[in-house]
């Protein structure tokens, strides 16, 4: 039975936490919150330390929480990372994307980053090492040692992805991790290196993108899905495991890739994995490692505002991989989750779709998480942790976020 | 300077003209989504590949790589998958042929811009633009597409496309 305005409105009969109400995911006022107490409090990765590869590389980073970073790698092999700015006036100091300091730039020495504005220039530790006629402007009130850069926490790790984290009173990374990835050690133990990059729009919400990750019920989705994964007995086997802090895994399966028309079973394995093995796991608040033997994607989302996506997808493959290896990984990345892949345009169709019909939120008061299936592959109660983690963060109930109390019925 | 002799210069007109009928067929195939009839344009040893240079990674990526085998199952399958609708025209333009020597092949060079026009109301929207370098075999003045690149610019491609540019 269809049903009437009023109908349509009305809290499901489930307990809160079941149901979500969608203003999560389009309130600007929810989303400036989210900046503040979640991105810039929590552990993002800002690139692979193989896109920094050499000493004096860097690469930008496009921070959440709304600011721009830079990834450097120093000069003693470690790698920092800072902000974007100049101590001077403000002006942002690396334009390009990635490139190496090694060189001297139009404004400046080699090795050292100088400001294009006036010629302020810093070492690759962020010490300041050379302020322009500093003693005639400033005397003795302003000296190198007082205009750094703004360091910002960095960590290395967990598969050679450089962590960055704007709180310097934040937990440290493994804290933060709370052993949702200690199952994927063995994957992820050997160099890895970056062979693909791609963003894409979205108009939604990163949370939805993260549901998209955290559930597989929405499998009915993709064709290669049902063929290669829902088709096997193990598929219905594949379980949850809830971590701490938001974090969730899904165990891992072997997938049979030969039942999908064109596509030959994959031969090439991963470490600590059987050749068409898939691994996934999903990190709060919007990192997702997804390993199918032989090649390894990783998505981070960078959400513009509360209805505007971006996500970046990399593709990585083992630094000793020989060219033949290589080949295969890339074929194999691309055929499911590159820009022209069957599954990738699937899942963000699914999520943009949903952007869209809920980015005026009131078109549907309330959204479903109310799948219960032991914590099997279709049960949702990946999406669910990560709200419970949400809300703690945020001291707002996903159900009723802006306390509505009755629903939208009695208002 | 060599001058052209007419034999020249008719076989050179023959020879573009047959280029020109295969990119146009091809690519007319692809954006009427009768994507069967691309590969009646293509060669048996026909390869196909989608490049794009990442500047934020610093390396050459291949998005999509197919032999005339894979392309022909990728086609075939198009319809069990979801995928956005929205109709695409390629307008690609002759910029560049050049004869192997010794054989009878050439390899041509193509600009390409992928436009989207939506459905709903028909607003037209620039897509994509990059390259096509194809090479093709010419024998008889018949052309067939041996090998495809497309060379994109454009790394954006929204929630992204299952039928190849
Ligand atoms: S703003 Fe950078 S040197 Fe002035
Ligand atoms: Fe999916």
């Amino acid at each position: 039975m269809s049903r009437n305005a009023l109908q349509w409105t009305q809290k499901p009969e489930m307990p809160a936490g079941l149901y979500v109400d969608p203003r999560i995911y389009t309130d600007p006022e929810i989303f400036a919150e989210e900046k503040a107490k979640i991105f810039d409090k929590t552990w993002m990765i800002a690139c692979h330390e193989s896109e920094v590869a050499e000493p004096l590389d860097y690469r930008a980073y496009q921070h959440p929480g709304g600011h721009n970073l830079i990834v450097l790698r120093g000069e003693d092999d470690k790698i920092r990372a800072f902000q974007n700015i100049c101590p001077h006036r403000g002006n942002r100091l690396i334009y390009d994307v990635a490139g190496s300091i090694k060189g001297s730039s139009p404004s400046g020495a080699p090795d050292r980053i100088t400001c294009i504005f006036h010629a302020w220039s810093f070492d690759s530790k962020g010490n300041c090492v050379d302020i322009t006629r500093r003693k005639a402007g400033y005397q003795d009130r302003l000296k190198e040692c007082d205009v750094g850069l703004r360091e910002v926490r960095c960590e290395v790790g967990y598969g050679g992805f450089v962590w960055v984290n704007m709180d310097d009173a934040a937990m440290d990374l493994a804290a933060h991790l709370a052993g949702a990835l200690d199952d994927l050690a063995p994957m992820l133990a050997e160099p890895m290196e970056v062979f693909h990059y791609h963003r894409a729009v979205v108009r939604g919400n990163y949370k939805m993108w993260h549901d998209t990750n955290s559930e597989f019920y929405h499998d009915y989705m993709h064709y290669h899905n049902r063929v290669t994964g829902m088709l096997k007995k193990e598929y219905w086997d594949r379980e949850y495991v809830a971590y701490n802090h938001g974090h969730a895994k899904l165990t891992g399966m072997t997938l049979k890739y030969d039942a999908y028309e064109g596509q030959e079973q994959r031969t090439l394995a991963w470490p600590g994995m059987a050749p068409a093995g898939w691994e996934l796991v999903d990190l709060f608040p919007g990192i997702t490692y997804n390993i199918r033997a032989p090649a390894f994607r990783l998505d981070t989302s960078i959400p513009l505002g509360p209805n505007l996506l971006y996500i970046e997808f990399r593709g990585l493959g083992l630094k000793r991989d020989t060219p033949a290896e290589r080949a295969i990984r890339i074929r194999d990345h691309n055929s499911i989750w590159g820009p022209f892949g069957r599954n990738l345009a699937e899942d963000l169709l699914g999520t943009s779709g949903q952007g869209t019909a809920l980015n005026d939120s009131t078109e549907a008061p309330y959204v479903l998480h109310g799948r219960l299936e032991d914590g099997k592959i279709h049960d949702e109660m990946g999406m669910r942790h990560f709200l419970e983690e949400w809300s703690r963060r945020m001291g707002r109930s996903s159900s009723d976020p802006l306390n509505r109390g009755l629903g939208l019925a009695a208002e | 300077m060599s001058v052209m002799t007419d034999e020249r210069v008719s076989h050179g007109w023959d020879l573009e003209q047959a280029i020109r009928t295969t990119l146009y067929n091809a690519s007319r195939a692809l954006d009427s989504e009768t994507c069967m009839a691309f590969l009646d344009w293509c060669a048996p040893e026909f390869d196909y590949r989608i490049t794009a240079y990442s500047p934020e990674i610093r390396r050459d990526m291949i998005w999509l790589q197919k032999d005339r085998e894979g392309m022909h199952e990728l086609l075939a399958t198009l319809s069990k998958h979801n995928r956005d609708r929205t109709p695409i025209v390629r307008h690609w333009a002759l910029q560049l042929i050049s004869p192997v020597p010794d054989e009878n092949a050439v390899e041509v060079v193509s600009s390409l811009q992928v436009y989207r026009t939506a459905v709903d109301g028909g607003e037209t929207q620039l897509y994509a633009v990059g390259r096509y370098f194809d090479r093709m075999d010419v024998a008889n003045d018949h052309a067939l597409i041996t090998s495809r690149e497309v060379r994109l610019e454009t790394r954006m491609l929204g929630t992204g496309y299952h039928i190849p540019f």
